[in-house]
């Protein structure tokens, strides 16, 4: 790998890296947060969730500024096409049997500790998983659609 | 729109990088400029042509002239 290549996805890890450690963070301290007053633990995911909305709008702006027109064009067709695909992509993955007694079994067994037992906070992880699930779908189309755009705009050439 | 970019780096021996950094904008944009996949603004259509030392009417031409 190049030297240039490498120190893309070095500067990449380190943008990504506060919000992998807030989600990682609050994963891993879930059993601890069950046992605190839920006004303290409510506190504290919000806090998270704050926080992780309002560091992607920072890393957003920051990213569009260094953008070109083109690359501007290239965002505007990826999020037009993406946010619709990744929706849609969601809406069918939920509709596959397994995939959805998955997730079901996940939150309750994330939640209560038992696959089969649904309390109101294993309901409260499936919203917040279900939507952090579309989110990610969404992200993942984004970025398929913006290979689309490249593909069409003449692909890697580059004759001397 | 047509251009001439492909030519004049050539004659220029430019690489698609190198143009790209003279403009101030990606390699992948001037691939796509150059194939004729996007029309650039104005004010890019004109930096690309100061680089060659050319005017706009020079390197960009409408389609359907």
């Amino acid at each position: 790998m190049k030297k240039s290549a490498m120190a893309r996805v070095g500067r990449t890890t380190l943008w990504i890296l506060p919000a992998v450690a807030v989600v990682v963070g609050l994963a891993v301290a879930m059993p601890w947060l069950k046992l605190q007053n839920p006004v303290i633990a409510k506190g504290l995911g919000i806090t998270g969730v704050v926080f992780l909305m309002g560091y992607s709008l920072y890393v957003t702006q920051r990213q569009q500024r260094r953008l070109d027109e083109v690359q501007v064009a290239m965002q505007g067709f990826a999020n037009s096409r993406g946010w619709i695909w990744g929706g849609m992509a969601t809406v069918l993955l939920l509709l596959v049997p397994p995939v959805m007694d998955g997730l079901v079994a996940f939150v309750n067994e994330f939640g209560t500790g038992s696959a089969g037992t649904t309390t109101a906070l294993s309901v409260r992880l499936a919203f917040f998983f279900g939507v952090s699930l579309v989110m990610m779908v969404q992200a993942l189309c984004v970025s398929v659609a913006a290979i689309v755009w490249w593909r069409r705009m003449g692909g890697a050439d580059d004759a001397p | 729109m047509k251009n001439r970019i492909r030519v004049l780096r050539a004659e220029k021996g430019w690489s698609q990088a190198e143009l790209a950094e003279r403009v101030r904008v990606s390699r992948n944009s001037i691939n796509a400029i150059e194939n004729g996949r996007f029309d650039p603004s104005l004010p890019l259509a004109f930096r690309i042509a100061d680089s060659f030392g050319l005017s706009v009417e020079q390197v960009f031409n409408k389609t359907d002239a």
